[in-house]
């Protein structure tokens, strides 16, 4: 042990020249991440169908991105137990709970929106199965009205023979016939159309039904990314106590500073 | 909130559409049992029945009347029924992040990642404790940089495959409220073909009426088949009496105004509004004329006014070729409408004109020809 200790007194320079040497390389790593992350972060979401919770989506990733960006280079000016290393880890990792935060707010929004044109679907389906019975009045119905008014037709023709002045009439309610039938047969082509509806709303109600269950899926997802995001800016924090420590093991663990995250807006 | 009431309020407007379309429904049903029951024997008595007929055909065609009226009310209350319907269907939005927000996230992480290996590949085995202590402690950063990463990948397949779904149950959408748009277009072209055989009724009944005493319609066959001519300007089966009935106070026949008339579908003719369709219906009785027209204009692309015009006229006819009428609008406009004989016996001139009122179609000008 004493050994171990001695060993380590006549290495003390060589070790902090070994760790400014990692330190370099690590931050020159971490600005190459900079660089990358500058340029794939140039497009931001664009607004959807609901757009105030979209807008703060938006905003939350911004202030994130930069916040995140900028986290190596303002950690690399500070000395590892500077108390400001600490709060710019947590203000990095406020800002990412933020946007989840937003991300949450506005699945939440979707997800009430699915299960809402679901249940209207539902409800359009009872109600077109309830008048599957009432189209086929319809369409009885207007047969019913052609097949009078060939009645009519035909006891008219009686009298037209007879009295040849009814001509005119027998002409009209000959227009009238035909426009019967052709009511009769609109009347079919409705009822027709009503059951291919049907058949489109029970088409919409499974595909409703898969989207709410991809979104329910998505925001599992989202809530598991979040705790991943904490457990990665937990042990960079641990990295920062453990840079603190090894390079003053007799000092204070960097301590949050006192002045107020920008990132906590909640 | 506003948008969970605004469903609600439709909900409960499709299920109040729906409870009065039953009530329509029974009342058509009972108006045309009433109608067919008033006189069975009307056309078989026509030819022995003389002037008595009159009497009843009116009769029936009060009935009709009423029949038709009530049809038209419970195809209005099914058309608005699918209207509402279509509309109770809202989009749902898309996937809240562009793929490149992702994107950068795990651009992000690989590039935390791979400076982590590089971090612990320059300790590698270097025996002090300190720099081992380092290297343990980015090695957990490395452990949560892959399970993040991980969960990035997750959370993007998961998008995506909602994306997906939101989009096939977009397109399900669309292709319902299209559907209902459809039906309730054609109950519409059913409520509006209602009303023209409601006329075209009780013009028959009048005709019939007329030919049970003998006399016939002057002036030309209709063009659809279907008489639509009034009783007005009739003259006896018997030829001696070759000009128009005493009751015309008109230079031509009445039935160069009286009828049904409709806006052509080809070889159109209007000053000012482009009609898309025009319904004129003209009844007179004793010298009064009564009226209605229902019009749908194409508006300029863009334009929030109401394409629909609707208005009632009455009036007199005065001794000349063009009839000017007050109208009445169904959002109670004042104005005038001008009917004017058209170049051939079938068309018909409309030219009218309201008070101004916001978004409102105001005067309009073109040719209709006859059913």
């Amino acid at each position: 042990m004493r050994h171990r200790l001695g060993r380590l007194g006549q290495e003390g320079l060589t070790w902090k020249v070994g760790f400014l040497k990692l330190s370099i390389m690590v931050r020159i790593g971490f600005l190459w991440m900079l660089a990358a992350m500058a340029v794939a972060a140039q497009d931001k979401p664009a607004a959807g169908p609901l757009p105030s919770l979209q807008q703060n989506v938006d905003k939350r990733t911004t202030e994130w991105d930069t916040l995140a960006n900028n986290l190596e280079v303002r950690i690399g000016r500070l000395l590892p137990c500077d108390p400001r290393v600490r709060g710019a880890v947590e203000e990095v990792s406020r800002a990412s709970e933020a946007r989840i935060v937003a991300l949450t707010e506005y699945w939440l929004a979707v997800s009430a929106a699915s299960k809402t044109q679901t249940e209207a679907v539902r409800r359009l389906l009872a109600q077109e199965d309830a008048r599957a019975a009432e189209r086929k009045t319809d369409q009885t119905d207007a047969e019913q009205e052609r097949v009078a008014v060939n009645a009519q037709l035909t006891d008219l023709g009686e009298s037209a023979r007879r009295l040849p002045s009814l001509a005119a009439a027998q002409r009209a309610l000959d227009g009238l016939a035909q426009s019967s039938a052709r009511a009769a047969a609109q009347a079919a082509e409705r009822g027709q159309s009503a059951e291919r509806l049907s058949q489109e709303l029970r088409d919409l109600q499974a595909a409703a039904q898969a989207r709410q269950t991809a979104i329910e899926n998505a925001m599992k997802a989202l809530a598991a990314e979040g705790l991943r995001w904490s457990g990665y800016y937990s042990s960079r924090l641990a990295r920062a106590q453990t840079e603190c420590t090894i390079t003053n093991p007799g000092g204070a663990a960097p301590a949050a500073p006192r002045t107020p995250a920008q990132g906590k807006k909640k | 909130m506003k948008r969970a009431t605004y469903i609600l309020m439709v909900s409960i407007l499709i299920v109040a559409a729906c409870a009065l379309a039953q009530e329509g429904r029974e009342a058509y049903q009972g108006a045309f049992r009433s109608w067919r029951q008033a006189d069975p024997g009307l056309e078989r008595d026509a030819a022995t029945a003389g002037a008595a007929l009159e009497a009843r055909a009116q009769k029936v065609a009060a009935e009709i009347a009423k029949y038709a009226a009530a049809r038209k009310a419970f195809l209005d209350s099914e058309q608005g029924t699918m209207d509402a319907s279509g509309r109770s269907l809202e989009a749902v939005a898309a996937a809240a992040e562009a793929p490149e927000s992702t994107r950068n996230s795990e651009l992000n992480v690989a590039t935390a990642s791979s400076a982590a290996t590089s971090s612990i590949e320059a300790i590698g085995s270097d025996p002090d404790r300190g720099l081992q202590q380092l290297r343990q402690s980015i090695e957990r950063e490395r452990v949560a940089l892959t399970v993040l990463s991980s969960a990035i990948r997750d959370r993007q397949t998961a998008i995506a495959t909602a994306t997906r779904a939101t989009e096939a149950a977009e397109q399900a959408r669309m292709k319902v409220t299209d559907h209902y748009q459809s039906l309730a277009t054609a109950l519409q072209q059913a409520s509006q073909e209602t009303v023209r055989q409601g006329s075209a009724w009780a013009d028959y009944y009048r005709t019939l009426s007329d030919g049970a005493r003998g006399v016939q319609p002057a002036g030309a066959a209709p063009v659809t088949g279907v008489v639509t001519g009034g009783v007005t300007g009739v003259r006896p089966a018997n030829p001696a009496p070759a000009a128009p009935s005493g009751r015309s106070a008109t230079l031509v026949p009445l039935s160069r105004y009286v009828g049904a008339w409709t806006y052509p579908v080809r070889n159109t003719l209007f000053h000012g509004a482009e009609p898309e369709f025009v319904d004129l219906v003209v009844h007179e009785e004793n010298g009064q004329v009564t009226g209605t027209l229902y019009a749908r204009f194409k508006l300029p692309s863009g334009s929030s006014g109401d394409p629909i015009l609707r208005f009632d006229f009455m009036g007199s006819f005065q001794n000349g070729r063009s009839q000017s009428f007050s109208l009445e609008t169904s959002d109670g406009a004042k104005g005038t409408v001008d009917l004017i004989p058209g170049p051939a016996v079938n068309l018909i001139e409309v030219n009218f004109s309201t008070e101004a009122r916001p978004g409102k179609i105001r005067q309009g000008n073109f040719l209709l020809v006859k059913k």
